[in-house]
C-alpha cells in the first residue's frame, strides 16, 4: 500500500468518503462528518497509521485535505 | 496504597456539570486523575425514573447505566489540572447489560482512562453489585473546551 492510499484510507474510513471526494475542496467543516470530533480522530488515526505524533501548530493548521500531505511530510512521511 | 482521593455528592459537582436528576453518581470512593475513578450509586424505590420504568417492574433503564459510568469517567477526566467543569460529551459507546438494577441494588461503578489525547479519551467501565458485574461498557468521550485548543 502506498502512503498516499494509507492517508486516504483514515479519510475514506472516518468521513465515509470515495476516492474522488479526496480533493483539494475538502476542507475543515466543508463536510458533516469532519467537524471538530472528527478532527480529533483523524489525527489521531494518522498518528497510528503513520508512527508519528503532531505538534500541537500542525493540528491547528490541518485545515484541509490538501494540507495534511504538506504537514504529514514534514514528519518524515515520503509521499 | 491509592495516591488517589475521594469525593462527595458536592465534590463531584465541582468537577463535572451533571446536575439532579441527571447527577447519576452518588460518591467516588477513589479518583487517580487521568487514570480511573471508582465509586457508586445508591438505588432507591424513590429515584424518579424507577416509577415508570417499569410499572410493577421497577429496573434502572440502560441509557441510565451508561450515563452513571460516563460520569465517572468524566470525574477521571475533570479532575485533570485545568479541566474542572469542562463540558464532557459521549461521542461512542459500546453497551452490555447482564443483571436487572433494581430499588435497593448498590451500584458500584469502577472505571479506566484508556487513552487521553486533545480531549479525546478512550475509555471502558463497569458496573458491579456485589461481586457480579451487572453491566459494561467502552465508550469514547469529548473534552470539548479541551479539545477547542486543536482545531483550525
Amino acid at each position: 500500500m502506498t502512503t498516499l492510499e494509507k492517508y486516504n484510507g483514515v479519510f475514506k474510513k472516518l468521513f465515509s468518503l470515495n476516492e474522488e471526494q479526496l480533493n483539494e475542496q475538502l476542507v475543515y467543516q466543508g463536510i458533516p462528518a469532519w467537524d471538530s470530533i472528527g478532527h480529533m480522530e483523524m489525527v489521531a488515526e494518522l498518528e497510528d497509521v503513520f508512527g508519528i505524533m503532531l505538534e500541537t501548530e500542525d493540528i491547528i493548521d490541518f485545515s484541509s485535505y490538501t494540507k495534511g500531505i504538506e504537514i504529514i511530510q514534514k514528519y518524515g512521511v515520503e509521499f | 496504597m491509592s495516591d488517589g482521593f475521594s469525593l462527595d455528592y458536592l465534590g463531584i459537582q465541582k468537577y463535572i456539570r451533571n446536575r439532579y436528576p441527571l447527577l447519576m453518581i452518588d460518591y467516588v470512593d477513589d479518583v487517580l486523575p487521568g487514570k480511573y475513578a471508582k465509586g457508586y450509586k445508591n438505588l432507591t424505590n424513590n429515584d424518579w425514573f424507577f416509577r415508570e420504568h417499569f410499572p410493577g417492574d421497577n429496573i434502572m433503564p440502560g441509557s441510565l447505566q451508561i450515563e452513571a459510568i460516563t460520569q465517572m469517567c468524566a470525574i477521571a477526566i475533570n479532575t485533570l489540572p485545568s479541566m474542572e467543569g469542562d463540558t464532557v460529551k459521549l461521542i461512542d459507546v459500546k453497551s452490555r447489560f447482564i443483571i436487572p438494577i433494581v430499588p435497593g441494588d448498590k451500584l458500584l461503578i469502577e472505571t479506566k482512562i484508556e487513552s487521553f489525547k486533545r480531549g479525546l479519551a478512550k475509555c471502558s467501565g463497569k458496573g458491579m453489585i456485589g461481586d457480579s458485574i451487572v453491566c459494561e461498557l467502552e465508550c469514547l468521550l469529548l473534552a470539548e473546551n479541551e479539545a477547542k485548543k486543536y482545531l483550525p
